[in-house]
């Protein structure tokens, strides 16, 4: 031992010196005092003597489980300081070999408590862990590779665990965040699969530029939205499967986000894929299938049938003063008496299927681990033609090279293909078909095919298509296929100090194919159409980063975690965009543009971005007491004016864990209590690419000869919108973690804002976009895990979480309202973004049936033409819910459990965007609502429907409060009955795990306006669109690990 | 030992850092522009801008849509079936406010417009022959379009020469705030602009014209201004404004000196039918062309009339029976299905061009020729001019011999005849201060009457000017808010 210790402290060995040097600093272990070389030798003899030790290994195994006493499957079991370690298989238990003098195990699972338990005695360990979230032993993922555990973060975050989000009837992983993470609000506006996701978090604080959260996938920030340039909607996000996902983290207050700098304003999601863990090989495959069906579709909206539409067609008429032999004659021109009567509901929806399939395997020995995947995902939705398909692959490596060096590979890759109709007012809308199609329209012709008559009364000659000759011979495809990944490599320089770089790429290829048939439709008069937009987006992004950690005092109080980096990304993007139209008449018809005469389009363009940045961030812990932390940033991009090219960001955070004081240490009932807060700087980069310059642009062709005007009114100080957020927050947890509780206050300033500034039309602009707007979102956010009920058979957790948010504009342009041309909101400085602006309705005059209106806000004049009536703010009433969040249930009872989430949405009002034309006689040629037969019809009648008119004038289906509903809402967003196969099964049809379940979704909603024609759910703006209808599943489910 | 391996690490950082930081790197430009400055500094630069001026007149709300449809619809030569496409119902109503889409992007187009022609004229390139021609043909553009916006958005010259006309800019100025010039300063740059257009301009119809060290030649169809399509827009400028000498000065130059002439009645109907830009100087002096990958689609103008597309917009009963059996115009509105179908613009289904849209033609100037002869007293060349239209539409016209107030009707009807459906017709009435019988609907009839003094007569000031521009706010037109 003596010549050992001479060895390593001979000045002549630097390498060796260093690292003496160095671990006598680190080998202060709590309460427990030894002397430095005694330590020393000790830890050099062990590892110097790991050989010999390895033959004096001892096997120990045990199971994992969480509360509930359910396996915990691919938890990490860890001798603590060392690499040796497995993961756990489905059902949560796991073998390991220990070296004999192995001291303890860590436990661990992200989402869960960290659990340290010595192993110096026994072979068996069977180690619960906490599965709550919002206890202090979770681990927290933030930005930039940094994790601790939740009792020293300063900032505020909400993990969702992946077991959460697989194998879920939902196409992308941001449809599944709502009613699960306070503070994010993600409602839904159509049900086709694979749609683009609205989310707010904290608020709207953008009008004009993009308002969504910035999504990282293991560090590579993404592409992300809705990229299509044909399709109505698409989601790049729809091409991860959601069961590759370890955990999704949402980055909300500026100490999280401020890392982000320039793109982090409007939250950050931080999605982890899985990785291998080591261990024996792990098998498991999900099946899950089923079927789809519309959810919510209100009473009122019903279309009518050939009868009710006849009566009260001939009832407009007759009010309007026609005569009886014209009302006769046009009656009969409507269908009157032929017998028809076309249910186009029922045509045009159906049943779907909704299928998914997933295969998985991950293991590893010591060095190397892997995670591989593949999976299949179908569904389709109520209405015909909208459909999404999905293959998908993930592949994740790890290796350490050396105890220095471990780098590592993810690739994800997945293929889907979607059929998207139309939405909206376009004739080809299926949806919007069942609205406004005559009952007495026939959808065949009496020999059996598709009638495409365009004149006559019972023909299409009102402008909409018969829906089922467009589903069968037009075709709205987007394939996508999406490669991502990153390299990463670490190198520890000295144990505390980490050098890493990370290079990702993100690749998304879009394939969109629009054909629009020769015979009926939109391409009729031009013998069909086919139009393509092929688009490729490439994004590369380099991050490298020093981590170092050390202790600067001697009593090692204080410990010091510092991060510096650079990162630089550039996206590029080239679209081609075709088209061609006069195809040949040819049965079957030839879709594909090949084969068209005139040559329209096929052009090729191209949009690109870059930017570049140092981050830095430095946490000081004392004692795990009290915790400092800060950040910065400076970024660059080429989206900012030269004017206003670089910014700097910063955040400062603390905490105080007050339950460590003495006063309150020893009082039982508190487990933790954390009380922190944070102030920083972020921006919202979602701007154009180009926006800033003054340019003459080309395109604006004469007599096909290249011609280009003066197009582009640019700025040259555009730049970022900036965020200012405080947050202060508390952490707590009661009675041993059996109740938790996380709350936090925010107020988020939005500046800077992009505002089309108005200019005078003689410019020859109508407005220059500028940073000049401001709005105010604060507000709070709860949440609340309770296990009320915990005995060795049963038990029941409660997740609850409130959110409640308060948007306000405090500064336009001027100072002067803004009145939206196409939605009827206003932007009026201390109102909320989306208020709400119209006539305000009364209701129906008794006496006469004439719809009545305020003729102003003092409400002491009532007219019966909306024309006098004049706008006014509807104050309270906005899109912006007052309150919002989730409320889950999960009973378990032996190996059966029930779990319940419902989502709620409270103090929002919704709209319908297109009752213009269904309700009331001013387009009395569509088809009207079912909520038409309670029009008034003689006097004494009390009903809110005015009496219907012929072609009225009174402008009673032009928007007024009469068309402005509730949103609020309760919804059972998932509903999962599920049975796990208990142990003794499994072992003798060697299995390790087998569940089966039925789960449902969207079963149940419960609305508060009983005059709503729509689904509550429409998006961050409220007006409902013809979208496909929001779907409800109905599947049945099998886990199986092997 | 420490600090040597930790600062080695930050300097390996910021190398790396700072080598792939350089300024090009963002400095990214767009694939399809060019920075203002330096746009427009050749010859074939202003070729190319104005091509830019031609297609953006083309816009929906200027001749690609609003504009013709706007003059038959807001007088009584159509309305708006019962069964639609919702566009323009507020035109066929007479219901039109300040926030009225159509009538505001008239205003926001026109200025468009004005906006490239100023950069053609304001260029400096050096005059050549070549150069010349494209800063006259940006003349008359502006000065056209100066003549929308005074028509469409301030009182008739005729009414009222001191009335509030629109602002002037001459010269792009991205914040100023004009209110509105006076009428008289309107129209007199709208004057001087076709007299620079007239005298720059050397390259008449049916030449070519080609830019040096180039492969572009231009042939001068009826799709670009020339010097006589000028000088027929100053005849009917004049003749907008009353003055009657100047108009016939005018007309009578284009009609001697121009070379184009009126289309035969044999080949009339093949004239419409045909969708292409002509060089061989017949009826068409300016018109706005379209073709098949430059056009507005389901927008356009042909569009709206065939009932392949909307078919929205029919004749009205009494301006088909305006045409007697034997007139060839007659035969481009089709009775069918109730209705009276517009078949002026049939190249809906035409895979090769679309119809463009007539600005000017030889029938018009002399028509204006016959008007003018007879305000100063000249009756029997009012006659001649009169009947040289007239009897060549319908062979078995005798022709007319009127003369005094009824003269004046003829020769109006005959305008209404002519260039029915080309937006013209309300303006007609307006210099003429007129009162309109507008049809609303037919089947029952249902007329909106709108005599002199009523209002809405004239466009509002859009709500988005004077919303942004306080120098305008106060001047907004009498009856609207």
């Amino acid at each position: 031992m003596r010549r050992l210790h001479n060895f390593l402290s001979s000045p002549d060995n630097i390498l060796i010196r260093y690292f003496y040097d160095r671990l006598r600093i680190n080998i202060h272990i709590r309460n427990k005092t030894m002397t430095m070389r005694k330590f020393l030798l000790l830890m050099l003899c062990s590892l110097l003597m790991t050989a010999e030790l390895m033959a004096q290994n001892r096997t120990i195994t045990g199971k994992i489980t969480d509360e509930k006493g359910n396996g915990v499957p691919n938890a990490s079991v860890v001798v603590k300081g060392t690499n040796i370690g497995t993961t756990t298989s489905i059902d949560g238990t796991f073998s390991l070999a220990i070296p004999s003098n192995a001291r303890s195990l860590v436990v661990s699972y992200v989402g869960m408590s960290d659990r340290e338990v010595s192993v110096t005695s026994g072979s068996i360990y069977n180690v619960q862990l906490s599965a709550a979230s919002g206890n202090m032993e979770e681990i927290v993922v933030t930005g930039y590779g940094t994790a601790q555990k939740r009792k020293n973060s300063t900032a505020s975050s909400t993990t969702v665990g992946g077991k959460e989000l697989e194998n879920r009837p939902q196409t992308s992983v941001d449809q599944m965040l709502g009613g699960k993470v306070p503070g994010l609000f993600a409602p839904s506006f159509t049900g086709q699969p694979g749609a683009n996701q609205q989310i707010r978090i904290r608020g709207i604080g953008s009008i004009s530029a993009g308002a969504n959260p910035l999504f990282v996938v293991d560090g590579v920030i993404l592409n992300t939205g809705d990229l299509s340039r044909l399709t109505t909607t698409s989601n790049t996000l729809a091409g991860i499967n959601a069961n590759d996902i370890e955990a999704v983290t949402v980055l909300k207050d500026a100490q999280a986000t401020a890392l982000y700098g320039s793109r982090g304003a409007n939250g950050v999601i931080l999605i982890t894929t899985k990785s291998g863990r080591a261990g024996k090989t792990k098998f498991r495959a999900d099946v899950e299938v089923g079927y789809t069906n519309y959810a919510n579709v209100p009473d009122a909206a019903r279309p009518l049938n050939a009868d009710e539409w006849l009566m009260l067609y001939e009832e407009g008429l007759k009010n309007a003063g026609f005569s009886q032999a014209t009302i006769d004659a046009s009656l009969v021109s409507y269908g009157k008496g032929a017998g028809i009567n076309t249910d186009w509901f029922d045509l045009v929806t159906r049943q779907g299927q909704q299928q998914q399939y997933n295969l998985s395997a991950s293991g590893g020995e010591g060095k190397t681990t892997f995670y591989l995947s593949g999976g299949y995902f179908k569904q389709e939705a109520s209405i015909k033609g909208s459909d999404f398909e999905r293959y998908s692959a993930a592949a994740n490596f790890k290796h350490a090279a050396s105890s220095k060096l471990t780098f590592g590979l993810n690739l994800n890759g997945n293929y889907s293909k979607q059929n998207t109709p139309f939405n909206g007012g376009l004739f080809a809308n299926p949806t919007g078909n069942i609205a406004f199609l005559r009952p007495t329209v026939n959808a065949y012709n009496a020999d059996g095919t598709l009638n495409i008559a365009r004149t006559g009364n019972t023909n299409f000659n009102q402008g909409n298509y018969n829906p089922l000759y467009i589903i069968e011979n037009n075709k709205y495809l987007l394939g996508n296929t999406q490669i991502r990944g990153s390299v990463n490599a670490e190198y520890a320089i000295l144990q505390n100090l980490k050098l890493s770089e990370r290079f990702g790429i993100d690749y998304i290829n879009l394939n969109e194919y629009q054909f629009d048939n020769p015979y009926h439709g939109d391409a009729r008069t031009v013998g069909g159409r086919g139009q393509s937009s092929d688009s490729r987006l490439f994004n590369w992004i380099s991050t490298t980063q020093l981590n170092y950690n050390f202790y600067p005092d001697q009593e090692k109080n204080f410990k010091v975690d510092a991060l510096l980096g650079y990162e630089a990304q550039k996206s590029k993007s080239q679209s081609v965009d075709a088209r061609a139209e006069g195809f040949p008449a040819t049965s079957p018809l030839l879709p594909y543009s090949t084969v068209a005469s005139s040559v329209i389009n096929g052009r090729l363009g191209a949009s690109d971005y870059d930017f570049a940045s140092i981050i830095s961030t430095a946490q000081i812990n004392y004692r795990n007491r009290f915790v400092l932390s800060g950040s910065f940033r400076r970024d660059g991009s080429s989206r900012f004016s030269e004017n206003n090219r670089f910014g700097n960001f910063w955040s400062v955070g603390g905490a105080w864990n007050i339950d460590k004081e003495d006063f309150l240490s020893s009082v039982e009932l508190i487990s933790g209590l954390k009380l922190r807060g944070s102030y920083g700087t972020t921006g919202n980069a979602n701007i154009t690419n180009y926006g800033w310059r003054t340019t003459f642009g080309y395109g604006a062709n004469y007599n096909s000869t290249p011609g280009g005007t003066f197009n582009t009114v640019g700025n040259e100080d555009l730049t970022w919108e900036n965020n200012k957020q405080l947050d202060i927050g508390i952490d707590a947890g009661f009675f041993k973690g059996r109740l938790s509780l996380i709350a936090d206050y925010y107020r988020r300033v939005s500046d800077g804002l992009l505002f089309a500034e108005p200019l005078s039309l003689t410019s020859g602009f109508p407005s220059i976009t500028r940073n000049i707007g401001e709005v105010e979102n604060k507000g709070y956010e709860i949440t609340l895990n309770a296990t009320p009920i915990r005995t060795k058979e049963f038990s029941w957790d409660i997740s609850f979480n409130l959110s409640h948010n308060k948007n306000s504009v405090t500064k336009l342009p001027g100072g002067k309202d803004i009145i939206d041309a196409v939605n009827p909101f206003i932007l009026r400085q201390g109102f909320p973004i989306n208020q709400y602006y119209g006539r305000e309705y009364v209701g129906v005059d008794q006496s006469n049936g004439d719809p009545l209106w305020y003729k102003d806000s003092t409400h002491t004049t009532i007219v019966n033409d909306r024309a006098q009536a004049t706008r006014e703010v509807l104050k309270g009433k906005s899109t912006n819910p007052k309150y919002f969040g989730g409320l889950s249930n999960t009973f378990s009872y032996r190996g059966f459990s029930v779990v319940a989430d419902f989502i709620y949405n409270y103090g929002n009002y919704i709209s319908d965007g297109w009752i213009f034309y269904l309700i009331d006689g001013v387009d009395p040629v569509q088809n009207k609502y079912a909520l038409n037969l309670k029009r008034w019809q003689k006097p004494g009648d009390v009903t809110d429907v005015p009496r219907y008119v012929y072609q009225s004038t009174n402008g009673s289906s032009s928007f007024s409060t009469r068309f402005l509903y509730k949103g609020d809402f309760i919804r059972l967003r998932n509903i999962t009955v599920g049975y796990s196969v208990p142990n003794k099964v499994l072992n003798s049809i060697n299995l390790s795990s087998a569940n089966f379940y039925v789960r449902g979704t969207n079963l149940w909603t419960k609305t508060y306006d009983k005059n709503l024609t729509v689904d509550p759910e429409q998006g961050v703006t409220a007006q409902s669109n013809l979208d496909v209808y929001l779907s409800k599943t109905v599947t049945v489910g099998l886990n199986l690990g092997f | 030992m420490k600090s040597f391996k930790i600062y080695f690490a930050i300097g390996a950082l910021m190398i790396t850092a700072f080598s792939s930081c350089k300024k090009d790197f963002f400095d990214l430009k767009p694939y399809n522009a060019l920075p203002l400055e330096t746009a427009l500094t050749t010859e074939a630069d202003l070729y190319t801008a104005m091509n830019g001026v031609y297609a953006s007149m083309r816009s929906v709300n200027l001749y690609g849509r609003t504009l013709p449809i706007k003059g038959d619809l807001m007088a009584d030569n159509t309305f708006i079936k019962p069964s639609n496409s919702g566009r323009y119902l507020d035109f066929n109503q007479y219901n039109i406010n300040s926030a009225n889409t159509n009538a505001n992007g008239v205003w926001t187009s026109a200025y468009v417009v004005i906006k490239n022609a100023n950069l053609v004229i304001n260029s400096t390139v050096a005059s050549n022959a070549n150069v010349n021609q494209f800063k006259g043909e940006a003349y008359a553009s502006r000065a056209l379009m100066y003549f929308e916006l005074a028509r469409n958005f301030a009182t008739p010259y005729t009414v009222n020469p001191d009335a509030l006309g629109v602002p002037i800019v001459v010269k792009y100025n991205r914040d100023s705030l004009p209110a509105r010039n006076s009428l008289k300063e309107v129209y007199k740059l709208i004057v001087d602009d076709l007299n620079q257009a007239y005298t720059l301009m050397t390259f008449g119809l049916g030449t070519s014209l080609s830019i040096p060290n180039t492969s572009i030649v231009r042939s001068n169809n009826s799709s670009y201004f020339t010097k006589y399509a000028a000088k027929a827009l100053l005849a009917k400028v004049y003749m907008t404004m009353g003055d009657w000498d100047n108009a016939k000065a005018a007309a009578l130059d284009v009609v001697t000196n121009s070379g184009v002439t009126v289309v035969t009645n044999a080949n009339f109907a093949a004239y419409w039918k045909n969708p292409t830009p002509r060089t061989d100087k017949v009826e068409t002096l300016f018109e706005v062309s379209s073709d098949i990958t430059n056009n507005n689609g389901t927008n356009s103008l042909y569009n709206f009339y065939d009932p392949n597309g909307y078919g929205d917009a029919v004749s009205t009963t009494n301006l088909y029976n305006t045409y007697t059996a034997t007139d060839v115009r007659k035969a481009l509105i089709v009775p069918s299905g109730g209705y009276l179908v517009v078949q002026k613009y049939p190249n809906i289904l035409n895979a090769a061009d679309k119809d463009d849209t007539k600005i000017l033609r030889i029938s018009d100037v002399i028509l204006i020729l016959a008007e003018t002869h007879a305000r100063t007293s000249d009756e029997p060349n009012a006659l001649i001019r009169l009947n040289q239209i007239a009897k060549n539409r319908d062979a078995s016209f005798a022709g007319f011999s009127s003369s005094g107030s009824q003269l004046i009707t003829d020769i109006v009807n005959e305008r209404r005849k002519e260039l029915a459906f080309e937006g013209d017709r309300f303006f007609d009435l307006l210099r003429l201060n007129l009162p309109i019988a507008k049809v609303r609907g037919e089947n029952p009839t249902v007329l909106i009457n709108v005599p002199v003094t009523d209002y809405r007569r004239i466009f509002p000031i859009p709500q988005a000017e004077t919303d942004a521009n306080p120098n305008i706010r106060s001047q907004q037109n009498p009856g609207y808010l």
